[in-house]
């Protein structure tokens, strides 16, 4: 189910009030997560719930045979079953149609008349997510940085966990795992900053994203002829899967907060960034992070030659490019910043030695970098690509325009009046300090903007196609 | 105090009060924002079609003495450049009227009503159709009724009433309200359709790439009995008008549209309409029947480029007839 659903607005109260009846024993805590996971997941597609637990306890059992292996060999052996077989389920169910789709291509360019039709497949809600947590959990096994789960309630509970199954945080087992193996009991503080989180959440999503998200419909079109539309639409995308993904994050790790769970935060002000590397420290943390640690480094990372770490840079951001989505404008998107990433560092950049018109030229040209790549992520085809920026021929100025640059000035405003008041906290996701008059306000005020926008028709998380 | 009956308190400590602002809030809006004059919460609920008629009939009574004064369907509303015209008759005042052609006859009758009762005059009336609204169909006359009473459209349920006004009125300009297809590519919301048609004395543009493959069906010019009674209330309001000059105008269709079926039906039924109207086939105004299909946004509007065009040579023929 998606949070943003009257089916969770009645399954999580429920889920909170029979957790906190329930004995503070960590076995039924994790069983009783385990049901409310399985529920939650169920009310998408229930038949996918067997693949799900299957790659589950496919790494159950491959960190326990790491883990009971005596040599190095079989330790490895279980490792890349287990990986292999993993990203075999993945590349079936995400790149099947892809890859014949390229066939199918390059069989035209070679003249062939060989048949590679699409097949009717699904994409299982939340595999990536779900695959690269379990892949991390067994490759932290086999490092030895952590000891297998022997408890598989537990373990499933982990890998399963609600609130972050079907979009991320990505969470190491070491974070989280942990918490399943002793009994958690919320604390004030917790219930606190997840109720502040999970509305946060909400205004992010429904009212910013959700509200922008008919701007950047319009202007993402084969049909759309107008220059300013494509330069104010990626403006408007830029803003929409920020408020999107930050949103469900924030959702997320609410939710696992009033429950009394720690789940890492996945933003970190981006679009403050001031060169590319800054930028993935403060987007899809969790991802980027899991790239730097089960990719680029395994790759040689920045050990080698310099060309070399150039190179590992580029495959990891085209890699990361296509774990987004199984289409060339994903490779394109990773590609690009790829190349950024790689030319910062051939300039020599460094943050912490530059001057104020050097940190604020790099600034901007990072965000033109993040805009031109959100560009290619939004994009649906070469056709499309092509219309948009042709287009950029014709400036002429219609009234849509004054709509879409109303709508992301009004939301570049709220969004950074917001940040600016949370980069001055010490902790900057901690509920507001006000008195319970000043809170009810300002926590009124937004339920009353997220209620009202569920006139509008369902926008859904743009991660879930992930 | 049980850590489990705490921990409930505590969560509905949280949520409580914030909810109990929220209603108050959205109950607070609702009854505020519906005296709005610009009735932007209803308009982001209506059509593109509702947006035109209630626009066109919301300033019908305001618009007061112009020169020429167009009346008809969307092929008139989105085919002539008040400002070209206005460009070429130094001076003189242009104004549109014109709506969709599901008003029909009647719905232009009404209109004309209220440009009069807001002592409105017009020295020049010119009456213009498209092919497809002389097929008039009994079920598009609700439509008369919307022109009589332009007001907001009513909230359809509770749920509408106290949340529209919090999500088109104050959300509204973070959260615009997009039309949908080619005219929210062009225009954006409701709201920017009615402010474009003020701006540009009533008329618009279709914003539509061109003729779909799949309407490529050569015209028929075909009138309907319920045509006819509309262009008698019609007529009686032209009269009462006192304009001294009325015209009549086909509007062209698309050259790869026409066949000889279609000039021979023309002739008959724009002579019928005419008549029916009360003028005289000498004031059926030359224009081009057909135009090259490039010039089209649509089967029965022309582009923007094309509208330019054929306004010009609409400006040639009035700057004979009437200035």
């Amino acid at each position: 189910m998606s949070f943003v659903s009257i089916e969770f607005c009645v399954f999580f109260p429920i889920a909170f009030l029979v957790f906190n009846l329930i004995p503070p024993r960590a076995q039924a805590q994790a069983g009783f997560l385990l049901v409310a996971s399985v529920i939650f997941y169920a009310f998408w597609d229930w038949r996918f719930l067997f693949l799900m637990l299957g790659l589950s306890f496919l790494h159950y059992g491959a960190a326990l045979a790491i883990d009971a292996a005596r040599s190095q060999c079989s330790r490895t052996i279980c490792l890349v079953l287990a990986v292999s077989a993993t990203l075999m389920a993945l590349g079936f169910f995400k790149y099947t149609n892809f890859l014949l789709g390229n066939l199918a291509l390059a069989a035209g360019w070679l003249g062939s008349t060989a048949s590679f039709d699409p097949l009717d497949i699904v994409l299982p809600l939340g595999i990536s997510f779900h695959s690269f947590q379990c892949i991390a959990y067994t490759i932290d096994v086999w490092r030895k940085e952590i000891r297998a789960e022997r408890d598989p309630i537990a373990f499933a509970s982990f890998s399963l966990f609600f609130p972050q199954l079907v979009a991320g945080p990505i969470e190491r087992a070491a974070d989280l795992l942990a918490q399943f193996a002793t009994p958690i009991v919320a604390t004030r503080a917790q219930i606190e900053r997840g109720v502040w989180l999970v509305l946060l959440g909400f205004t992010l999503k429904v009212v910013i994203g959700n509200g922008i998200a008919p701007v950047v419909d319009a202007a993402f079109s084969t049909d759309q002829r107008y220059g300013w539309s494509t330069v104010l639409g990626t403006f408007a995308f830029a803003i929409q899967i920020y408020a999107d993904f930050h949103g469900y994050s924030l959702i997320a790790v609410g939710t696992a907060a009033m429950l009394g769970y720690r789940l890492s935060m996945n933003f970190a002000f981006p679009y403050w960034a001031i060169s590319p590397s800054d930028f993935w420290r403060r987007w899809h943390i969790t991802l980027s992070t899991w790239l730097r640690d089960y990719l680029y480094k395994p790759l040689g990372g920045s050990r080698g030659s310099r060309h070399r770490a150039y190179w590992n840079l580029m495959i990891v951001m085209a890699l990361g490019g296509l774990w987004h989505g199984a289409a060339w404008n994903f490779v394109m998107w990773g590609l690009l910043h790829g190349f950024a990433l790689a030319f910062w560092r051939i300039i020599g950049w460094n943050g912490d030695t530059a001057g104020p018109i050097a940190r604020s030229s790099s600034r901007v040209a990072t965000l033109l970098v993040v805009l031109i790549g959100w560009f290619l992520f939004r994009v649906e085809s070469a056709t499309q690509i092509a219309a948009m920026v042709g287009a950029l021929r014709d400036l002429e100025w219609v009234p849509f325009h004054d709509v879409a640059l109303r709508a992301v000035a009004g939301a570049t405003l709220a969004l950074a009046a917001l940040e600016i008041w949370q980069r001055r906290r010490a902790d900057s996701f901690a509920p507001p300090h006000l008195s319970v008059v000043g809170r009810a306000l300002v926590y009124g005020g937004m339920g009353a903007c997220v209620l009202a926008m569920t006139l509008q028709s369902k926008v859904e998380f743009i991660y879930f196609q992930f | 105090m049980r850590p489990a009956a705490d921990r409930f308190g505590v969560a509905l400590m949280e949520v409580a009060p914030g909810a109990a602002v929220a209603a108050v809030l959205l109950l607070a809006i609702a009854h505020l924002i519906p005296s709005d004059p610009a009735g932007r919460t209803a308009l982001a609920q209506q059509s593109i079609d509702g947006t035109i008629v209630r626009a066109q009939a919301a300033r019908a009574p305001s618009v007061g003495e112009v020169d020429v004064l167009f009346l008809g369907d969307s092929s008139v509303l989105m085919g002539i450049v008040p400002a070209v015209l206005e460009a070429a008759f130094p001076g003189k005042r242009i104004e549109v009227l014109a709506s969709i052609g599901f008003t029909g006859p009647s719905g232009n009758a009404a209109m004309l009503e209220r440009f009069l009762s807001g002592g409105g005059r017009a020295r020049t009336i010119v009456v213009g159709f498209t092919y497809a609204s002389l097929n008039h169909s009994p079920q598009w006359d609700g439509w008369v009724g919307v022109v009589r009473d332009p007001s907001p459209v009513k909230p359809a349920n509770v749920r509408d009433r106290y949340l529209a006004p919090m999500r088109y009125g104050v959300l509204g300009v973070v959260a615009p309200h997009m039309l949908p297809g080619a005219y929210g590519r062009a225009y954006g919301d409701a709201p920017r359709v009615v402010r474009y048609m003020l701006d540009h004395r009533g008329a618009m543009f279709d914003p539509r790439p061109g003729i779909l493959p799949e309407d490529m069906i050569p015209v028929v010019y075909e009138t309907s009995p319920t045509l006819f009674s509309g262009l008698s209330a019609l007529r009686l309001k032209l009269e009462e008008s006192g304009s001294r000059e009325i015209f009549y105008l086909d509007m062209p269709i698309p050259e790869a549209l026409a066949s000889s079926r279609t000039r021979a039906t023309r002739a008959t039924a724009i002579s019928e309409v005419a008549a029916a109207l009360g003028i005289e086939i000498g004031r059926i105004l030359s224009t081009p029947e057909t135009i090259d299909a490039a010039s089209f946004a649509s089967t029965t509007h022309l582009s923007v480029t094309g509208r330019e065009a054929f306004t010009r040579s609409l400006g040639v023929e009035l700057g004979r007839r009437a200035f």
